[in-house]
């Protein structure tokens, strides 16, 4: 128990020190730049939500194939 | 060296033994059902200890008594057919109960409307778990399937001392006797479908059905019952061979609170 509590917090730490930061540039050089790297931020966040969606898709039908598993499994050994 | 391998071949040993010790659900009894629910496993933290809480809580237990409850006909119900064919299965001694499991590669089910469950065992217990109106019946059959998102749907047969069962025969001539013991692979064909009822049209099963649960820890809710309104018999010879494996291995009735038993008689 304290081994996933400790991992977990271990995990979280890791997480929040490789997030993304704000550089500081002058505001009049970057107006062309800015909007490109708007445009390919939103193509890429539109491929992170499909793979997202494909993702859950994914493991949900694990979930089900969990499920249905362990309960298969529990009822042959034992009086269910 | 060799200290070093000893050591560790230790270690694995009795990682592995701790292992099985701590993921091993506690045991149970029949003699304890009063208090199932407050049965504690020490090696989990709190909210895990009481593994078989809903026995205790639970609001759609199962068993019940058939005859407290108001059975409403007049809903219309999903067809019910049992769709069995013969398998070579095992014969499994649970510790509980007397318990034949299907092959991996048995297809038969019941259909639930269109949806159809796969049979993963059947069971006995003696005297039955349902009862009507206190009356316990000589034992009851349950057939448990599970669906492909792990639902479970329980077909209970009440059995009768009559006539004997060659199928039931079967299993009483291949069961092992000890708990744990399972023969497996049997060699020996079975059909599930030669323990339902004679004279029903398996096809259109006239039926009771109520939510419940498991009738065995962890009682888990959830689970559709599926009774069938007409028994099957097995002989004074042969109910005493079943007693000779297991004898009151029936959980008491339990609160309806409120449920409606549907019947599509």
């Amino acid at each position: 128990m304290r081994i996933k509590l400790f991992l977990a917090i271990v995990l979280s730490l890791s997480v929040s020190c490789f997030a993304d930061s704000e550089g500081n540039q002058p505001e009049s050089l970057l107006e062309v730049d800015q909007m490109k790297n708007i445009s390919t931020e939103d193509e890429q966040s539109t491929r992170i939500e499909a793979g997202k969606k494909e993702t859950e898709s994914q493991s949900s039908q694990e979930t089900d194939l969990d499920k249905k598993s362990l309960m298969i499994d529990y009822c042959r050994k034992h009086t269910c | 060296m060799k200290t070093k391998i000893l050591a560790n071949l230790a270690s694995i040993i009795f990682t592995g033994y701790m292992s099985i010790a701590i993921s091993a659900p506690p045991h149970w009894s029949y003699d304890e059902e009063p208090i199932w629910g407050a049965i504690e496993d020490a090696a989990q933290p709190v909210p895990l200890r009481y593994p078989y809480a809903e026995c205790g809580i639970g609001q759609h237990q199962s068993p019940v008594d058939l005859a407290d409850a108001s059975i409403v006909d007049s809903r219309p119900l999903n067809k019910l057919a049992a769709k069995y064919s013969p398998d070579t299965p095992t014969f499994f001694n649970t510790g509980h109960a007397i318990q034949v499991n299907t092959s991996k590669g048995f297809t038969g089910g019941l259909k639930v409307g269109k949806e159809l469950l796969p049979l993963i065992q059947l069971h006995f217990h003696e005297p039955s778990e349902h009862v009507f109106g206190g009356k316990k019946f000589p034992a009851e059959l349950h057939f448990v399937h599970i669906n492909k998102d792990g639902r479970i749907a329980v077909l209970g047969v009440v059995i009768n001392v009559g006539k004997e069962n060659a199928a039931f025969q079967t299993i009483l001539d291949n069961m092992p006797h000890h708990e744990g013991e399972a023969n497996s692979p049997s060699r020996v064909r079975f059909n599930p479908a030669k323990l339902l009822p004679s004279g029903v049209n398996a096809a259109n099963l006239k039926y009771l059905t109520l939510a419940g649960s498991l009738t065995t820890p962890p009682c888990s809710e959830g689970v559709q019952w599926y009774i069938l309104t007409k028994s099957i018999t097995i002989s004074a010879d042969q109910l005493e061979q079943m007693k000779a494996f297991y004898s009151n291995n029936a959980r008491s009735a339990q609160n309806l609170n409120e449920r409606a038993i549907l019947s599509n008689q």
